[in-house]
């Protein structure tokens, strides 16, 4: 039984249909890369599993227990955390706050703990726990979304786009910061990134999402040497 | 006129209208932030919460320091019933939320008017007190609305800034979907934040109907007044709301007594236009970004 199984997904926008029937699993411990273009399905499949779009077909497990069509509240209960495309910070809230807010479903104690942790993995983020997180840059603005989601303990951590709009240097450092976490909490990652080299350099496995349905699907390092692929997506 | 015992009386009175006012603003600009609700109902409920206290007092003989929390509660649990039925379903569309509440607040208002009778009543003064500070007069009733509602404030303050539903409704007021994607269940705060809203409203009208008279038709002029606090403060702002609340009432009691009550009705609408088109925002809300 796996962490995550995605079986034909639909995800859909009232009656606009983003997905077309995507299917693949998780398993505990690893990186899976979710890439392909712009408007391929990757957020669209990443917010379905969260139970943020309508899923009109298909059907989401965690631990073989179904979550399809859950409200996200329960879905976060089950271990899944989500941290979304374009960051989005509570802007007009101070860091420690977004932090805090990240931690909902653990009691008060527990997240304080958690707190100190995920300072320990982003030390900026505790100098500058008092500011408005709208009021930091862009990389910093990153690592609250991805702290964020981790506050609540995931087991499955959905990253959408981190990459987005970083300068090179802190998209390496946002990657780095990715596998320390994945290895030290033995976390599940799903990566959805247009930054496809990137992307599956990180990752174990790896999807090619295209116009809504999976196009390929391997070991990170077979997409990588892939024709395909380095043709569509890596620019080589 | 200008002397220092009148000055020191309409702060006096000043400071107590803002406070009054605040209470009513704070629920008005907390659904609509977080729910994106225009609530013209909110008038109804000050009013129905001047009715539980009148009906608590002279007929349950409840004391007046009890009666007034526990008829603001009555009503916030009554409230739950319109938001189960009517704005449940219309959060986040700001037009059909606008109109749906003014068909609500007509319906409170009138089904008020046919069971309570629309002659106007008072709830009896408790406290017929009067202090003398100096050259300054302080009846006990208006001392005991100001420490009421510093309280109130002081709590909801409290519960906003430190308590795990209070950041969550403010996060939830910032990005649902985020919020959501936290854990954080919108309905239920929407459904608590609702209560909070209404029960203070209706906290205000028990001052309001004590002050001043009972009357299905009294929460018109708090509701008008909750406008005005917000778009002084900036609609979906709490701090706005707090400062805007304590600048009308201050216009308002120099206004009132200087230059009658008539142009302090027409200068604080009067400032509410001219606010609009200078700083549509308000003086300390945000503009409204994209998203």
């Amino acid at each position: 039984m796996s962490l995550l199984e995605v079986e034909g997904t639909v995800a859909a926008y009232g009656s606009i249909r983003a997905t077309h029937g995507v299917s693949f699993s998780v398993e505990e411990n690893e990186i899976i890369a979710l890439v392909g273009s712009n408007g391929a399905g990757k957020s669209s499949t990443l917010k379905a599993i969260m139970g943020l779009v309508r899923l009109a077909e298909g059907s989401i497990r965690i631990d073989g227990d179904s979550v399809s069509g859950e409200r996200p509240y329960r879905v976060v209960r089950r271990g899944v955390a989500f941290s979304p495309e374009g960051r989005r910070v509570f802007a007009a809230t101070s860091v420690l706050e977004n932090l805090m807010a990240g931690a909902h479903i653990l009691p008060r104690g527990r997240a304080h703990e958690r707190l100190d942790q995920i300072f320990s993995y982003f030390p900026r983020l505790r100098e500058r726990s008092h500011q408005l997180a709208g009021n930091l840059s862009g990389g910093e603005q990153q690592m609250l979304a991805i702290g964020r989601a981790l506050m609540s303990r995931p087991r499955l951590l959905l990253l959408d786009e981190p990459s987005l709009g970083l300068a090179p240097v802190i998209v390496q450092r946002i990657g780095e910061l990715i596998c320390e976490i994945q290895a030290s909490e033995n976390l599940a990652v799903v990566l959805a990134e247009q930054n496809s080299n990137w992307a599956l350099r990180l990752a174990t496995r790896g999807l090619v999402l295209e116009v809504g349905r999976i196009r390929m699907q391997d070991s990170a390092g077979e997409l990588l040497r892939s024709d395909y692929v380095r043709r569509a997506y890596l620019g080589m | 006129m200008l002397s220092l015992p009148v000055l020191a009386q309409v702060v006096v009175n000043g400071v107590n209208l803002g406070a009054i006012y605040i209470l009513m603003a704070l629920g008005f600009t907390m659904i609509f932030g977080i729910m994106r609700i225009v609530n013209f109902a909110h008038g109804a409920f000050a009013m129905l919460g001047g009715f539980a206290l009148y009906f608590l007092l002279m007929d349950a003989h409840v004391p007046f320091l009890l009666a007034l929390p526990l008829g603001a509660l009555l009503v916030g649990a009554g409230s739950l019933l319109a938001e189960r039925f009517v704005l449940r379903h219309l959060y986040h569309n700001e037009l059909q939320g606008m109109i749906a509440t003014l068909g609500l607040s007509m319906v409170m208002i009138y089904l008020a008017a046919i069971v309570f009778g629309v002659s106007q009543r008072s709830v009896p003064a408790v406290y017929s007190e009067i202090f003398f500070f100096g050259p300054l007069v302080v009846p006990m009733d208006r001392l005991v609305v100001l420490g009421i509602a510093a309280v109130t404030l002081l709590l909801f303050f409290l519960f906003m800034r430190y308590t795990k539903p209070g950041l969550a409704m403010r996060v939830a007021a910032q990005d649902l979907e985020v919020a959501e994607a936290q854990g954080i269940n919108a309905a239920a705060h929407y459904q608590a934040a609702f209560f909070i809203a209404s029960s203070l409203a209706a906290l205000a009208g028990g001052l309001i109907g004590q002050l001043y008279a009972l009357s299905p038709f009294m929460g018109a002029t708090p509701l008008m007044k909750s406008f005005i606090v917000v778009i002084l403060g900036g609609l979906g702002s709490i701090p706005g709301a707090a400062l805007g609340g304590l600048l009308l009432g201050m216009a308002e009691s120099s206004l009132t007594t200087f230059f009658g009550a008539s142009t302090a009705q027409l200068a604080s609408f009067g400032i509410v236009m001219l606010v609009l088109v200078l700083r549509p925002q308000g003086l300390f809300g945000h503009a409204e970004r994209d998203s």
